[in-house]
């Protein structure tokens, strides 16, 4: 055969197939993301644009996790003294105003709070009444992130809201969050409970709490924090018992931190010796 | 056939003698190891982390020992001249191009099941348990790879330069994972932007369609979306083969 | 035999097109050349360097594709399967995958060229015979010396039996003792009633060994001299050469 014949045979070959796949690709179903528009937090846009281009959104959703955690660990990103609603990033947060936000609220600060630092001992310690802390002014910021990346990253929100309501004293924040969370999959049903339980403590219903909260832990997915929390509730109320078993779940977590938490618990509670 | 299989064998062998190839895999398996490092910053989601790290780890190394394997592969035997004892006998040139392609997405194939062995081992030891949609996962990365090394093929035909090659063949990987939202941008702004984007999305690979990694808890993610998958790829690859066949029936030596 | 010539070439011709920043520059490679190599034949090309032989081998195996004019083998298009499986070639520079070794590369080489599985052990061993190469099959090609890569480099063109030896330069940085083994070579080959069509510099192997020479200059089929031109007169052929490719130099040495 000639030249010309391979070549332009090969040209018409080329163009049924590729019009052919065009066509597969018009009818395939194509469930997953929403297209990705904006990072929630600017000064991580670039990593974020970089994990979708190589359609590694759901890897770029785990590492917006772990900086989440990472934040949420590390001492010096607590805010002292004065508390205020979750910051709605304009612009790139950068040291200078972590620096003016800190003059700021010194100069507010009249009586002093203790600063919201990650500590497992106060997980749900803290009242509804209490005031809202200034701890990790970002923390919302990364759990939507985290989302905007992988709208089905349920854990994310559970983790940030669990944290903003209970241990942070911010329900508003954490509704915000859950909020956003819904929009992103609306059958989601645990972030309903989540809410419920959060409007409940508002309201000081610390039985219904004490309720949510016990469904919440029937779920696999449910965070680690939640069921510290909630075993710091029972002890709170003095239910011992109730909060050892939470403390042997808790055995089996993953988090090392809250593994050994749970362990030194259970050695103060008499259950295990050390 | 015999001549196919003998090209593509021959071309197996030289991707495994190749020293970048086994730098790139090993490479690959080091990182595989270092997911559990990443997983271990994720306290309670350990295991979704090194999940995902791994498939990416695994995708991409793939992705280069493919790229940087196509983008060679026809080029270099047409510089050291090996070429002429090929095409000399009685082998169709499309033979030639298919068998190549067959060799090096062989070898770029148990490259990615080398780390995707070792990855599982990890995800075992960290008790995981087997998802399908994982399982589903899998053969979609593969596929993903072989569309980019039969699109690697064609662009090196087509440039004839190795770094001009290379960079377009990962500027079209890009672009194909942005498919979703070039469409959506062009809904938004309305009028001939979304002909435009239409037609830009088709002649870009579909990596959208093809990206399981991104579809593990989504519903709707099952045995149609692999079979519409395993079509688009076929139809694709093809499609790239038969140009870089077409454009390859021109060279001459 | 056939009636077929074993190359058939009508009014070839080669033009080079290379395009520069917009502009196309043509070089004339070859024109109009027009020859036929009966079957049976030792038929050599000689010309100066950039007259065209390598041009005319590279039309013949379709590694080049004519601009004009045809070029045919056994009967069949230069560069057609069934041409190329009555081929077997010689390259210049023989360049080989230094991964393998001798015999690997044969059986790849055999393996294209359309041999049967069951042959193809039988060929192989018998080329690796016949250029002396046996002991070394097993090693890899990049231990080769350049006269091992030559005697592979030959093994591989005669592995599937050919009609036709092409052959490039093939006495081009030969010792003395390997002239020779390439001479009776050419020679065996004749004998067994294969055509042989080989371009070359050495006038005195060429007078040797051939039946008919074709001399091209400037890309153009300038004479072709029989055998009986030369035969009768040591060093006539060196003389119809230079006289062919450059007369202006013979009129002023008269």
């Amino acid at each position: 055969m000639s030249k010309p014949f391979h070549f332009w045979g090969g040209l018409m070959v080329a163009g049924v197939l590729w019009g052919t796949a065009v066509w597969v690709s018009s009818e395939a179903a194509r469930p997953g993301m929403p297209p990705y528009t904006k990072s929630a937090m600017p000064t991580f846009a670039v990593q974020d644009a970089a994990m979708v281009l190589n359609g590694a959104r759901r890897f770029g959703a785990d590492l917006a996790f772990i900086q989440l955690m990472q934040y949420y660990g590390s001492p010096e990103h607590s805010d002292p003294q004065v508390s205020y609603p979750l910051r709605k990033k304009t612009h790139r947060y950068s040291r200078s105003d972590h620096h003016k936000d800190r003059e700021d609220s010194q100069s507010h600060n009249e009586e002093g709070h203790e600063s919201g630092h990650l500590h497992l001992g106060s997980e749900g310690t803290a009242d509804a009444t209490d005031q809202p802390s200034a701890g990790f002014p970002l923390l919302g910021d990364f759990a939507l992130r985290a989302g905007t990346l992988d709208p089905r990253f349920h854990f994310a929100y559970l983790f940030a809201s669990g944290a903003l309501a209970f241990n942070l004293n911010r329900g508003d924040d954490a509704v915000q969050v859950l909020e956003h969370g819904i929009r992103g999959d609306p059958t989601y049903w645990r972030y309903r409970m989540y809410l419920g339980a959060i409007s409940y403590r508002k309201n000081q219903e610390t039985e219904k709490v004490v309720a949510t909260l016990e469904e919440a832990m029937k779920d696999p997915d449910c965070p680690s924090m939640i069921k510290n929390i909630l075993a710091h509730i029972h002890i709170k109320k003095g239910n011992l018992k109730r909060a050892a078993e939470i403390y042997v779940d808790l055995l089996e977590s993953r988090d090392p931190s809250y593994s050994t938490h749970a362990e030194n618990q259970l050695v103060k509670l008499g259950v295990i010796r050390k | 056939m015999r001549s196919l299989l003998a090209i593509a064998r021959y071309t197996f062998l030289q991707q495994f003698r190749n020293r970048l190839y086994l730098v790139v895999v090993l490479f690959g398996l080091l990182m595989m190891g270092a997911t559990l490092l990443f997983g271990a910053l994720a306290g309670d989601q350990e295991v979704r982390v090194i999940l995902d790290l791994g498939l990416v780890t695994a995708e991409l190394f793939g992705l280069a020992t493919a790229v940087f394997g196509a983008v060679t592969l026809v080029l270099e035997e047409m510089e050291s001249k090996t070429i002429y004892l090929i095409l000399t006998r009685p082998l169709p040139r499309p033979v030639y191009v298919v068998g190549r392609f067959a060799g090096l997405f062989i070898a770029v194939a148990v490259s990615i099941i080398l780390m995707e062995i070792l990855h599982f081992g990890l995800l075992y030891f960290k008790g995981w348990t087997p998802d399908p949609a994982v399982w589903m996962a899998l053969p979609m990365m593969g596929l993903k790879v072989m569309v980019m090394t039969a699109l690697t093929l064609l662009c090196s035909l087509t440039f004839t330069s190795v770094p001009t090659a290379t960079v377009f063949s990962i500027l079209l990987w890009v672009l194909g994972h942005f498919g979703n939202e070039i469409r959506f941008m062009g809904e938004k702004a309305g009028g001939a932007a979304v002909t435009l984007a239409a037609v830009f999305c088709a002649i870009l690979p579909d990596m959208t369609l093809l990206n399981a990694r991104d579809m593990l808890d989504y519903p709707g993610f099952n045995g149609s979306v692999l079979g519409h998958g395993f079509l688009y790829a076929g139809l694709y690859t093809l499609a790239c083969l038969a140009l870089s066949s077409a454009l390859f029936s021109r060279k001459e030596f | 035999m056939t009636d077929l010539a074993a190359i058939q070439l009508d009014g070839l011709g080669k033009t080079y097109s290379r395009s520069h920043l917009g502009r196309v520059k043509k070089t004339m490679g070859l024109e109009g050349v027009s020859l036929s190599v009966k079957e049976g034949e030792v038929f050599g090309l000689l010309g100066l360097n950039g007259s065209g032989k390598t041009t005319t081998i590279k039309l013949v195996l379709g590694l080049l594709f004519p601009t004009s004019g045809t070029a045919k083998v056994f009967g069949s298009p230069a560069g057609s399967a069934q041409a190329k499986r009555a081929v077997g070639y010689l390259p210049e520079i023989p360049y080989f995958y230094k991964y393998l070794s001798g015999k690997e590369v044969l059986r790849f080489y055999g393996r294209l060229s359309g041999l049967a599985e069951s042959r193809l052990n039988g060929q192989i061993d018998e080329v690796l015979a016949q250029v002396r190469m046996t002991a070394n099959a097993g090693r890899p090609m990049r231990e080769y010396s350049k006269g091992m890569l030559q005697r592979i480099a030959l093994a591989q063109s005669m592995l599937h039996d050919p009609r036709l030896m092409v052959l490039d330069e093939p006495v081009t940085g030969l010792d003395p003792l390997g002239l020779r083994e390439m001479r009776e070579l050419i020679h065996q080959l004749n004998t067994k009633g294969k055509t042989v069509f080989f371009s070359s510099h050495s006038i005195s192997e060429v007078e040797k060994l051939c039946h008919r020479v074709g001399i091209l200059v400037n890309g153009r089929l300038a004479r072709v001299v029989d055998q009986s031109e030369w035969k009768s007169e040591h060093g006539r052929l060196e003389e119809i050469f230079v006289s062919t490719v450059a007369p202006d130099h013979v009129r002023a040495a008269a």
